[in-house]
């Protein structure tokens, strides 16, 4: 397997949340839900004022597909895409709770889990996730997990370590240049 | 997917390209009733388009190119161009959701007659096209026999298509005889528009946003520009450049905006005093000798006056830290930097135009530009954005239909009509045709209202049901962007980007080119205003004739875009303006001055500003309420929006035709003249999902910033009890209003910001305009700009 990843650029990233609007637009994501999220981090302590985009983590050990109890949640060898086969979840809605990045949402409509895919029905056209192909910032980069890495070793960059527990993230962020 | 070219063959072949696209549309079944179409495949995710078509953005200024998806007849979704390349195929949250802005339920659906007072919406009742045209041109007609042609004004704004927007309402002004018709530069970058016309001799700034021109400096000061959240495509591209040459961005504003999160440094610098950072960036580089000689004895007339005059005010950087709040250190190492720096930007935008000093804090940091040789090559200069359109042709008025207005203009901006409405004088303005926002935008909105209590016929055309549609007379349904097609609004680099029409018209709503043909042939003018002009490519050929916007070059081009001046029909595009080589396309001179070079001072300048008490050298001072608290200079008004004024002199600057100007005379208080108030108040664009009032109409704009904020320090906060979220209100010299808290660091202690375009009647969230406390006849004396940025307040948990 060759993981898939997204990595987020910390000091590309301008905060205009083009990301939120793309995939709902994609994914037919509607008002109040989120498949992924533009936070704002205050400037607090003479740190400047930074913003976080969150789409799935896509980890190596979902804590969702762990907590499911109908088996709807799978990683796909190929890529190591977090999927959820929306015919088996039953809706108990474990997996938002156990997921530790609140990346896992809800279509209270279907009653069924909901969450970020990377856009698989894109990947499959051979395109890019819709957040990362309209990114004004160029800040969203979607590749396999090595390529990106050595892509962000390239330019220098740290890696902000966001691993909670086991989970080991395959969505990862560049640490802005300074605080 | 099969790819939807709009070759120049294709358009030749099919009888115009437009044709082509509205037939493929309308065999699609139920055509124009969204709920007939499926906008997203079983699996939930946007469907594989039939065909991809080439448009324009219809929001902001940046022009971006943009990839329409359409399947069974419904635009399912945008994205960017990868052939643009200015934006590399990125697009920013409003240009794709021009998607939800055509298929919205909030829509206009029917013209509307007001049958009842005004502020209710049982006032309105429906009634045909036919009805309202018919009646519209008669009111027209006769406030034209009653008043004269003068009476009638026009406020045309600025974010519908060019074609009409621009050239139909111009050849409507010619052949009715009023001089009142203005676009939205006004409240928008006028100010901007003016300085440069006034020193560089041409409105538009010297770049281009592409990685090698404006991306390639090392060195950026903002400066009252919140480039990331109002271009956000194009400031993505420059901090990307950023980040991969580490060049250096300085940001001044009194907040830490998107923008300054990216900056290097961050000056917050207090509010309205912007000039002050320029005169003595200046005042530094001429004591240490670092000004270009050789650049200003071959370009630059004026030089020696401005050297007297900033040592003779003594605008050093000791007097600029008292002004600014910023330290006299930074402003002397920034000034050095500058200098010694040859690829280097400084960018405005409406945080120096919003002020009663605006043009001449543009005209300051023009020559700061100046005196440093920072004009002639790409990634260098200073700029304002959103500084206008190059010509593109308009339909041609026969000289004896055309009726020249006889008395004079009323002011360049549509504001300084208010007064006019209501008292009659200098002569009265009896009847209004608006689109965009007046009762949002403009300030002193009680005044406005009262205003069109006044008129014989008021008119308001859009797409939603703003507050505008409970007060004016006839309320008109607009289909707007891929609707209608033709020209998006032109980008701030010249940039215009041609749009097909890719859907019929939703509801009754009518393309404004369709309203303004029929509602011409109702005055009488049918010869001129032709039916075939109801379509955009057809329009375009006959708009564009010896320049070189014709439909042709448009679709040539696979992002369907033309940079301006083109002043023939095979003139190329240009980059960088101001060049050795180019200077300006079709205007003559490097620098298209009387003297074609940088005119920091001229005896005709002198003159021209002296009509109105100021000079070409910007005198410094602040905001009226800002100088009365703080016994800072500001302007005191001689003349009024009711009285004769005095004749502009600013030909070629900012006067249209005769026009009113206001005159003024700085005042220096000696000691402070009001008091109650502690804090200033600024503002500004809410963040980037939002623009002018349209946006909240938009559930997926909308949703990411909803409400009116207020971005108050924690110690304020702390010293009035105020948490995050709380309701606070918001007392200035005019009035009242409510704000969220938003209890941030980033943000001058003495200094809230508080967001603009907010509304009480908006579908989602409804707050009072922050305009309600803005006084409209606080303006720029050149510009005619009303100071919304610069205010005083006291704030309390409500």
């Amino acid at each position: 397997m060759s993981q898939y990843a997204i990595m987020v650029d910390l000091e590309r990233c301008i905060g205009c949340k083009s990301c939120e609007a793309s995939c709902k637009l994609e994914n037919g994501v509607p008002e109040g839900r989120y498949r992924t999220k533009v936070i704002w981090i205050n400037p607090r302590n003479d740190k400047r004022l930074s913003f976080m985009s969150m789409p799935c983590m896509h980890c190596e050990n979902p804590a969702c597909r762990a907590s499911c109890p109908a088996g709807a949640i799978y990683k796909r060898p190929e890529d190591g895409l977090v999927l959820i086969d929306k015919n088996k979840c039953i809706g108990c809605r474990y997996c938002s709770w156990a997921c530790p990045y609140g990346a896992m949402g809800f279509d209270a409509e279907k009653m069924v889990a909901d969450k970020c895919t990377y856009c698989a029905h894109r990947l499959a056209r051979g395109e890019q996730p819709a957040c990362v192909a309209k990114c004004p910032g160029h800040a969203l980069h979607f590749g396999r997990k090595g390529e990106l890495l050595a892509k962000a070793s390239f330019e220098k960059r740290k890696q902000r370590d966001v691993n909670i527990g086991k989970a080991g993230p395959s969505t990862f962020y560049l640490e802005r240049l300074k605080p | 997917m099969s790819e939807m070219k709009l070759s120049r063959r294709s358009f030749l072949k099919a009888a115009g390209a437009a044709a082509a696209v509205i037939g493929a549309a309308s065999t699609a079944k139920g055509a124009g009733d969204p709920k007939a179409h499926k906008p997203y495949t079983d699996e939930g995710t946007a469907p594989v388009p039939e065909k991809v078509i080439t448009a324009g953005c219809p929001w902001c200024q940046t022009g971006c190119s943009m990839k329409v998806h359409v399947q069974g007849g419904r635009i399912v979704n945008i994205h960017g161009n990868p052939d643009d390349p200015v934006t590399n195929g990125r697009l920013c949250p409003k240009g794709q959701n021009s998607v939800n802005m055509l298929y919205n339920k909030y829509r206009l659906k029917a013209p509307l007659k007001r049958v009842g007072p005004r502020g209710k919406p049982e006032s309105y009742q429906e009634i045909s096209w036919e009805q309202a045209l018919t009646e519209i041109a008669e009111k027209l007609k006769t406030v034209k026999e009653k008043y004269g042609p003068e009476a009638f004004a026009w406020w045309v704004a600025g974010r519908s298509e060019s074609q009409a927007r621009a050239g139909l309402t111009g050849t409507f002004q010619k052949l009715y005889g009023t001089p009142h018709r203005e676009g939205t530069g006004p409240f928008c970058n006028l100010a901007g528009t003016s300085a440069s016309n006034s020193i560089l001799g041409h409105n538009n700034p010297p770049w281009i946003y592409t990685r090698d021109d404006f991306g390639g400096a090392d060195w950026y000061m903002f400066v009252g520009s919140n480039m990331a959240a109002c271009k956000p495509v194009m400031f993505g591209a420059v901090n990307d450049e950023r980040v991969k040459r580490k060049a250096k961005i300085i940001v001044v504003d009194p907040r830490m905006t998107e923008t300054a999160s990216r900056a290097d440094v961050w000056l917050p610098v207090k509010p309205s005093t912007d000039m002050a950072l320029a005169l003595s960036m200046m005042h530094h580089i001429i004591e240490k000798n670092l000004q270009n000689n050789d650049f200003i004895s071959r370009k630059v007339l004026g030089f020696d006056k401005l050297k007297a005059f900033l040592l003779e005010k003594k605008y050093t950087p000791e007097w600029a830290e008292k002004m600014t709040g910023i330290p006299a250190k930074t402003i002397k190492e920034l000034a050095e930097e500058y200098a010694k720096t040859e690829k280097a930007i400084i960018m405005g935008n409406a945080g120096l135009s919003h002020h009663t000093n605006g043009h001449l804090t543009h005209r300051a940091f023009f020559m700061l530009a100046a005196i440093t040789g920072h004009f002639g090559k790409p990634s260098m200069g200073y700029g304002c954005g959103n500084t206008g359109a190059t010509p593109m042709g308009s339909i041609s008025v026969p000289a004896e239909k055309e009726v020249k207005p006889k008395k004079q203009r009323l002011g360049r901006s549509p504001i300084a009509w208010v007064e006019p409405m209501i008292t009659g004088k200098p002569y009265p303005i009896k009847a209004f045709m608006a689109c965009a926002n007046p009762l949002v935008q403009w300030g002193d909105i009680q005044r406005i209202i009262a205003a069109l209590d006044n008129l014989d016929v008021s008119v308001y055309y859009n797409m939603f049901p703003s507050i505008e549609t409970l007060y004016f007379d006839y309320v008109l349904p607009v289909s707007p962007w891929a609707e209608s097609g033709g020209v998006a609004p032109v980008s701030d680099e010249r940039r215009n980007v041609f749009v097909p029409q890719i859907i019929q018209p939703l509801h009754q709503a009518k393309p404004e080119r369709w309203i303004f043909i029929e509602l011409g042939k109702k005055m009488g003018w049918g010869d001129i205003f032709k039916d075939e002009y109801k379509d955009p490519v057809k329009l375009q050929k006959a708009m564009a004739k010896k320049t070189g916007f014709s439909p042709e070059r448009f679709f040539a081009k696979k992002d369907s875009s033309l940079r301006g001046p083109l002043p023939s029909p095979d003139a190329p595009e240009i980059g960088t303006l101001y060049t050795e080589q180019h200077g300006v396309p079709g205007k003559k001179g490097q620098f298209p001055r009387p003297s074609g070079k940088i005119e920091i001072w001229t005896e005709n300048l002198e003159k021209a500003y002296k009509v109105q008490g100021l000079s070409p050298l910007p005198e410094f001072y602040v905001d009226p309420e800002i100088g009365m608290k703080d016994s800072l200079p500001y302007l005191e008004y001689l003349d009024d929006d009711s009285s004769e004024g005095v004749t502009s002199q600013m030909k070629g600057i900012v006067a249209v035709g005769t026009m009113r100007a206001l005159r003024v005379k700085i005042k220096y208080p000696d000691k402070p003249e009001l008091s109650g108030f502690d804090m200033y108040l600024t503002s500004g664009r809410p963040s980037a999902a939002h623009f002018g009032d349209g946006s909240h109409w938009v559930w997926n704009l909308n949703e990411q910033m909803p409400d009116q904020y207020c971005m108050v320090h924690p110690e304020k906060a702390l010293e009035l009890g105020i948490s995050n979220g709380d309701k606070v209100k918001i007392e200035g010299v005019k009035g009242y209003i409510y704000a969220k808290a938003w209890v941030y660091e980033g943000i001058r202690k003495d200094t809230i910001f508080v967001p603009n375009t907010y509304s009480e009647k908006q579908p989602f969230t409804q707050w009072r305009s922050l305009n309600f406390i803005v006084d409209k006849n606080k303006r720029c004396p050149v510009s005619d700009q009303i100071n919304y940025k610069a205010l005083i307040c006291r704030i309390t948990k409500a």
